[in-house]
């Protein structure tokens, strides 16, 4: 078994984030383990609760949070990366909390603990 | 041990998969997918058939209608790819 972490850069709108995740289920089908994933620059945009995609598109957002529901893999976010896309986990008047649940709003500082765990860091 | 490049961006319309060869060493290997699988029928990766061992992911080359893919390029499935990340010392995104 091999511990990785994965860094997701790409956008919801952008074909290579289905890469990321079909990566990340045949990591875990052979049994390795994932340390976190990383959404960070275009990535973010994955997290908000806002997302909608026509019904026969996947829709990156709860396909990523069915991936949290049955593997419990920390998915962490770049609050600032965030905030600089419309991403707010702020409730005061005039925001709204737009990040999804399932997601740990983080830092670069994370990404440095994850890269540390890691044996292996993949950006997808 | 060698270094995995996994080029996810088509050299027709990006400057990755030159700036990838430029660094690439003796031993590397290459991986395309997403539309850097379309790098399978690139001039500059013709040469380099002969010397390294490059990868496309088939499920990609497929959804872009690129097979037959040019002999050298070994078409491979997830499962592959995630075991060569694992079988790689570094392993490097260019995107």
């Amino acid at each position: 078994m091999t511990t990785f972490a994965i860094i997701v850069s790409t956008a919801p709108t952008d074909n290579r984030t289905l890469t990321a995740l079909k990566f990340a289920q045949a990591l875990l089908t052979q049994g390795h383990q994932i340390e976190g994933v990383f959404f960070y620059q275009h990535g973010v945009i994955n997290a908000n609760v806002y997302l909608q995609t026509p019904s026969d598109e996947i829709n990156h957002l709860t396909a990523w949070e069915a991936f949290y529901d049955v593997t419990k893999t920390p998915m962490h976010l770049c609050i600032s990366a965030a905030e600089r896309r419309g991403l707010t986990d702020s409730n005061t008047p005039g925001f709204s909390h737009n990040i999804a649940k399932n997601f740990t709003i983080s830092g670069l500082g994370e990404l440095v603990v994850l890269t540390n765990k890691a044996e292996k860091v993949i950006q997808l | 041990m060698a270094n995995l490049h996994i080029v996810r961006s088509s050299g027709f319309t990006h400057n990755k998969l030159r700036q990838c060869l430029q660094t690439l060493m003796a031993a590397d290997q290459i991986i395309l997918i997403d539309d850097g699988v379309y790098n399978a029928s690139h001039p500059d990766m013709m040469p380099l058939l002969n010397t390294h061992k490059v990868y496309a992911l088939q499920d990609h080359i497929q959804a872009r209608g690129l097979t037959p893919v040019p002999s050298g390029i070994e078409l491979c499935q997830y499962d592959d790819f995630v075991a060569l990340t694992i079988g790689s010392d570094k392993v490097i995104t260019w995107q």
